[in-house]
């Protein structure tokens, strides 16, 4: 049975996305012009202010199922979300902003959150509030608070854009380590991290999620947006 | 350096100057003992807590009403016409106010009589004061805002409803704080605008001292037989409008 199954039509004012996607294991990288609809795609996911029409399950559970009268709101769907510009919350430190989701009462949700910031490496981070963080540090507290409620699907959304050449490296072979353990759907413009997190790529594009497939399928294909991406993987 | 390199600073510097001389003249004109002489006596007291008692009840209308619109007004682009339709009054002419207000709500305006009707009569009352003051105070808050509730966008949200927050507390433990700075900021700016307000409320609500005189027109009315007090009184208000600039500053600094 698949991980994430998708098989719905996406509406966000006049914008429309088909979507039939069935992902296992391993990452799901989407690709495509911006405006294409790939962050509304993580929006609907994570159950956010898009109009879904179909039927959307993760695993055994059912998120969204129209024919049905189903929707989950986000609080319950077990997706942990790093949206673009990762929006650590500002006046919380990086502690709290972790800690925000865990339950039980506040010494172990934040010996739960300090015990993931040491994990990801900013243990010592931890006071600080967002404004005193640098773009690397705020990827990680933000990757840390979508993992802190343990997710089964991790949404992702240009995790290394807005990262200097080093700290995009780090980041890139950080999420790596993760995204082979974890159903994942990713947003990415850079060829690397489709090289580095393996996977399937699906092309968002013209109104709909082409099929995924291994990059190393795709390397040929004729699409230009796809060749432009990819040229650097073509040997 | 170019001659125009030169010259622009310094006419830039002119302005400084040009705005800043009158305040300087005024606290420079003005002796301590005189202040605090004049800033006790029962006149200027009686002004000061109309000025207080409308100042705060203004303020907390303009709270009550505004934040929801501004948080509306926040989720998506602001349209043309409703965007107008509230900075209006932060353009017009506090007379033209003046005029407005009595001729919606005075005994002859066209509200006038149905007011009458239940028995309400706004003008020249402390009630007028205040909606004088929610007029010219309200359009400031909601504008400033509405800026600081975009600081809460959809994407800010959704991370905490993923992090098992439901609407409401996404509301409450995110946006709202998340906003609060600039949100403070706003009521600092509506509330000085309020306690500044003059020309509508020396029109529609009267300049009756203990009732309807607030500290602007305390200074108006000292004007005739007292420029001590007048002085005096002007004075507080630089007072008070510097520490709110200073707290608006301190307050939007801190986000960095």
């Amino acid at each position: 049975m698949a991980e994430l199954h998708v098989d719905a039509r996406l509406s966000a004012g006049a914008f429309r996305l088909d979507v039939q996607l069935a992902i296992d294991r391993g990452p799901l990288l989407l690709v495509g012009p911006n405006g294409s609809g790939k962050s509304t795609l993580l929006r609907a996911l994570a159950g956010g202010p898009v109009d879904v029409d179909g039927r959307i399950a993760l695993g055994a559970e059912v998120l969204v199922d129209t024919a049905h009268g189903v929707f989950l709101p986000p609080e319950r769907r077990r997706v942990g979300y790093l949206p673009q510009g990762f929006r650590l919350f500002p006046h919380l430190t990086a502690l709290d902003n972790v800690a925000f989701g865990v339950e039980g009462d506040r010494d172990a949700r934040r010996a739960h959150a300090r015990r993931l910031l040491d994990e990801l490496g900013v243990a010592a981070l931890a006071d600080r509030r967002p404004a005193g963080l640098s773009g690397g540090e705020a990827q990680r507290v933000a990757l840390a608070r979508a993992l802190a409620r343990r997710p089964a699907l991790l949404l992702l959304d240009e995790p290394t854009a807005s990262l200097d050449v080093q700290a995009r490296r780090a980041a890139r072979e950080l999420l790596a380590s993760r995204l082979a353990s974890l159903p994942t759907v990713a947003v990415t413009h850079d060829v690397r991290d489709v090289e580095a997190w393996g996977g399937a790529v699906a092309l968002v594009r013209d109104g709909r999620v082409h099929p995924p497939r291994p990059w190393q399928q795709l390397v040929d294909d004729d699409d230009p947006f796809l060749r432009e991406l990819l040229w650097p993987l073509a040997r | 350096m170019s001659a125009a390199a030169r010259v622009v600073p310094i006419a830039g510097w002119l302005l400084v100057v040009l705005l800043v001389l009158p305040v300087i003249g005024l606290v420079a004109g003005t002796a301590p003992g005189e202040l605090v002489g004049a800033l006790g006596s029962p006149s200027t007291l009686a002004a000061l807590a109309v000025s207080l008692r409308t100042t705060f009840v203004a303020l907390a209308i303009i709270i009550l009403l505004g934040t929801p619109l501004a948080w509306t007004l926040s989720r998506q682009a602001t349209h043309p016409v409703v965007l107008t339709l509230v900075e209006l009054p932060v353009v017009l002419p506090p007379a033209v106010l003046g005029v407005a207000l009595l001729e919606t709500f005075g005994r002859a305006g066209w509200l006038g009589p149905v007011l009458a009707g239940i028995g309400v009569q706004l003008p020249f009352t402390a009630a007028a004061v205040v909606l004088a003051q929610v007029l010219v105070g309200a359009p400031l808050y909601v504008l400033t805002a509405t800026e600081a509730f975009r600081a809460a966008d959809d994407d800010l949200l959704l991370v905490a409803r993923t992090l098992g927050a439901s609407p409401s507390r996404a509301w409450l433990t995110v946006a709202l704080p998340a906003a609060a700075p600039g949100v403070l900021s706003a009521a600092a700016l509506a509330w000085a605008r309020a306690l500044g307000e003059f020309g509508a409320t020396l029109m529609f609500a009267g300049n009756l001292p203990g009732r309807t005189q607030t500290l602007p027109l305390a200074i108006y009315g000292a004007l005739e037989r007292d420029v001590a007090q007048a002085r005096a009184i002007s004075v507080l208000l630089v007072g008070v409008a510097l520490a709110l600039l200073l707290a608006v500053r301190v307050l939007g600094g801190r986000r960095g």
